[in-house]
Formats: structure tokens, C-alpha cells, sequence
């Protein structure tokens, strides 16, 4: 963003102007920092942008410390799980091959070891929920399908599942695909073949987007495996809050990939 | 079949997360196999959750944890993974994972009387006090007006029933809270058979129905 060196250089005074303020703000910038300098200008040096700030979607290389983080994670999200993740998955399926097993393991087993041990469980039985896990997806590695999930969506579900398995000892109930009264999704178009790749890539920027109340409230949900009525009481909002921010997120979600539809 | 009727986002979050309890699961589950719209929302939901997983903290894993897995994949062998094959449509039967924990399709069930002329079977309750029972209401008849203690979600199986809230048909989901009181019944032609899930027992206006409340156990 150009404009952070003060193309049209405004004095620190300006800044405070009731138009400086409007221009900003209708790009959602919240906070301004600026220095002064012996050119007697005053710099911008950071702003803070509002967390529905249409910047903060911007691939532009831009001043924002918030902007610069969010790119930063999407940087590590993807280094860590996208094409290279999925493929191991394939080369299980196809070779059994035990490198991109362990590959995978190396880059997942970590983070499904502190996804098991919220809510206070001991090191000992998140050990066992990870050696579950990979245990299925080895034995389950065909049914991956990279154009229906990535790696990390379908490694989610199989710990998700060995956790109310091993922590909860109860049984999750699912739809089964085999069944005569299952009701398949209607055959894909070819377009929305093509369509449906660049969906994980737009989710992905979409979560990002995700005012913070929103994120908080999902990754409340997946990661203390909370329901939503608990949310509400750890957060001490009430449960109407909880409720519509559920259906605002999903509807941002929704607007999105409806975009690309 | 056209399914008009859904169980709301929360209580899909709250599937795809595992933290919905079994009783309530089964409902929903059974809700999924027949409703691809759904099935969508929660894989959108699933999807997150998988790009919370890979942006989580990492704690270290046992040194011997690889090693463990192999040894064990070794010692089991492989064992065949099925894949799925196209499925064929089918509207009349019940769908599973329902069927399963029913122990047969819809027609051999073993059906315990309820009130007059109702039938009810227990599928599945949960330690805080959820109970997933299968109802069926001849045709045309009406279940007694009823609030409730806590939620009910109804998943129609067959047939189809109707309330002031609207007309349910396979598929269709109806959730009500303890605000609403209903007198729903089965729509004439057909006897409905549903899927009704509640957290606490139902609030019968008559004291008739009250009466009996204690005997048929609802």
C-alpha cells in the first residue's frame, strides 16, 4: 500500500481532521500511529485495521501488522498442508508408502496430540487418540478423495471421531454412503468440477476473513469440542449471540463460495 | 423427495464437532444420509475445523509413537477397506445409521404401545437425559397437545405430520424449544413414523394425557 508513504504526505494535524478520519475510516483503518520527521512531514508508521476492514482481504503488500500476520499464517497454513499433504495421503493409497506415512505423521501427529489433550486430558490417552488416528488413516487412505477434502479436513474428522471414541466412549452415529436409502449429491456439471478445486483455496482465505468473535466461536467449538450452549457460558455472552454468529460466519462462508459458483 | 425443513447451523456445528450428544446425533446422522444440502454445510463446517487442526499448537509426540503404529500395522496385516459403491435410491426404508440402531427396517419393528392408538420404540438415551425414541401415528390422528420441559427434534420417516408450524415430510426436520406448545398430527393417507429426540419429557395440556403420561412413558 502506497499510500502509507504518504504519497500526499499529511501533516500530523491532517491526520486528525475530520476528513482524514472519514478517508480512513470508510477503508477501515481504526488507528493511526505516525511520527514526524525532520522533513517536517509527518509518516504514517502502522495502522490498525478494523476486522471487517476490505484491506485485510488485499493481496497488495500493505502496512498493516494485522494484515501482515494474516498473510504470514496463510503462509505456514499452506507451506504445511496442501498439495504435499494431500499427495502423501495419495501415495499411501496408491504405494503404501511408508515415507510419505511418516512424512505426514511428522507434520500432523503434533498438533493432533494438543487437539486430543484440551479439556485436561493426559499425555497417555492423547498418545493413544494419535496412534488411533494414524492407524485409520493408513487402513482408510483410499476413501480420501482431495477433491471432496484436504489432508487436514480429513485427518480432522478421523481424530475428531477417535476422540469421542477413546475420551467419551460412546459411538458417533454417521450417514452411510453403502446404504440403499442414502441420497447421493446430484452429479457434478463439468464446470463445477473445475469449480469445486479452487473451493478449498477460497475457504481457506474465507476463515481468515472471519470477524475474531466468529473464529472464536468455531474454534471454541472443533478444538475444546465444546457445543454451542457452552460456548455461550464460557464466553459469558448470551446463547442468541453464540447462535447468530454461528449463521453469520457460515453465511460469509456461503457468500463466498457462491462467488465462484 | 424435496426436503424443506432442516435442523438449524448450530446443531450441525455441533454434530461436525462431536460434542452433540448420541441421542441427538442419530437424528441428525440420519438427517445427512438423506439430505445432500446439509451434508454440504457440514463438510464447509468440517473444513474449518481441519484448517484449525493444521494452524493448532503442536505438542511432541512419544519417541516410540511411529515405530508403535507400524508394529502394529505389521502384526494386524492389511485389512480390506471397502469402497463405496453407487447407491440406489430408496424412500421407503429406514435410513441408516438409524436402521442399525433400530435393529431392522421399518416394517419389523418391535413396536410398544402408546396411548390409544400410537406406537413407540426407545433407540437410543443418553446419560444426560436424552432420549431418541421412533414414533408412528396412524394416519389422520392427532398426538395430544403437548409443550415442552426442554428441545425436540422430529425427523419424519414416513408419511408426513403437520402443526401450526407447517407440514413435515420425509426428510424434514422440526426443532422446537420450550416456548412452543403444538398439537401436531399425522396427515390423513398414510400413518407417519418419525424420529423424536428430547432432553426433557413433554409438558401434556390435558390431564388425561398427563394422567397416562407416568404408564406409557414419554
Amino acid at each position: 500500500m502506497k499510500f502509507a508513504q504518504t504519497q500526499f504526505g499529511p501533516r500530523y494535524s491532517d491526520l486528525k481532521s475530520w476528513y482524514a478520519r472519514t478517508l480512513f475510516m470508510d477503508i477501515g483503518i481504526s488507528h493511526i500511529e505516525s511520527s514526524t520527521e525532520q522533513d517536517g512531514y509527518s509518516y504514517i508508521t502502522g495502522v490498525t485495521l478494523a476486522s471487517d476492514s476490505p484491506i485485510s482481504k488485499s493481496e497488495d503488500e500493505g502496512v498493516s501488522k494485522l494484515g501482515r500476520k494474516k498473510r504470514e499464517d496463510r503462509r505456514t497454513h499452506k507451506n504445511m498442508n496442501t498439495e504435499s499433504m494431500d499427495s502423501c495421503l495419495i501415495s499411501i493409497a496408491e504405494t503404501r508408502d511408508r515415507n510419505a506415512f511418516k512424512k505426514l505423521f511428522a507434520a500432523f501427529a503434533p498438533k493432533i496430540k494438543s487437539f486430543a489433550m484440551r479439556n485436561g486430558v493426559g499425555p497417555e490417552l492423547a498418545e493413544e487418540v494419535v496412534q488411533e488416528t494414524f492407524i485409520r488413516v493408513w487402513r482408510k487412505a483410499e476413501q480420501f478423495d482431495p477433491k471432496k477434502a484436504s489432508a487436514s479436513t480429513w485427518l480432522y474428522t478421523i481424530a475428531r471421531n477417535q476422540r469421542i471414541d477413546l475420551l467419551r466412549k460412546r459411538h458417533r452415529p454417521e450417514p452411510d454412503y453403502e446404504d440403499p436409502a442414502f441420497i447421493p449429491e446430484p452429479e457434478p456439471q463439468p464446470t463445477e468440477i473445475i469449480v469445486r478445486s479452487q473451493e478449498a483455496s477460497r475457504l481457506k482465505e474465507c476463515i481468515g476473513a472471519l470477524s475474531p468473535e466468529q473464529q472464536e466461536v468455531l474454534k471454541l467449538s472443533f478444538m475444546e469440542e465444546l457445543p454451542h450452549v457452552e460456548v455461550a457460558e464460557k464466553l459469558g455472552i448470551p446463547l442468541g449471540t453464540v447462535k447468530s454468529r454461528i449463521r453469520l460466519a457460515m453465511k460469509h462462508i456461503r457468500a463466498e463460495i457462491g462467488d465462484i459458483r | 423427495m424435496t426436503i424443506i425443513h432442516h435442523p438449524n447451523e448450530e446443531t450441525l456445528l455441533d454434530y461436525a464437532s462431536g460434542a452433540l450428544g448420541e441421542a441427538w446425533s442419530v437424528a441428525v446422522a440420519t438427517h445427512l444420509a438423506v439430505c445432500p444440502e446439509c451434508r454440504k454445510t457440514v463438510s464447509e463446517l468440517e473444513f474449518v475445523a481441519g484448517s484449525f487442526l493444521g494452524a493448532s499448537e503442536e505438542v511432541k509426540v512419544d519417541d516410540s509413537s511411529f515405530d508403535n503404529i507400524l508394529e502394529r500395522l505389521d502384526q494386524e496385516g492389511e485389512r480390506p477397506v471397502s469402497v463405496g459403491c453407487s447407491p440406489t435410491n430408496q424412500e421407503t426404508c429406514l435410513p441408516n445409521p438409524l436402521r442399525e440402531y433400530a435393529g431392522g427396517d421399518i416394517d419389523n419393528l418391535k413396536w410398544r404401545r402408546l396411548g390409544p392408538s400410537a406406537h413407540q420404540l426407545v433407540i437410543c438415551s443418553d446419560e444426560d437425559g436424552s432420549v431418541a425414541r421412533l414414533l408412528r401415528i396412524p394416519a389422520g390422528k392427532p398426538v395430544p397437545e403437548h409443550g415442552h420441559g426442554g428441545e425436540e427434534m422430529t425427523l419424519v420417516l414416513r408419511g408426513a405430520f403437520e402443526d401450526h408450524l407447517g407440514v413435515y415430510q420425509r426428510g424434514d426436520v422440526q426443532t422446537v424449544d420450550s416456548t412452543i406448545t403444538h398439537k401436531p398430527f399425522a396427515v390423513p393417507g398414510e400413518e407417519c413414523i418419525c424420529l423424536a429426540v428430547t432432553n426433557a419429557p413433554l409438558r401434556f395440556s390435558s390431564l388425561a394425557a398427563r394422567f397416562l403420561q407416568p404408564v406409557v412413558g414419554i
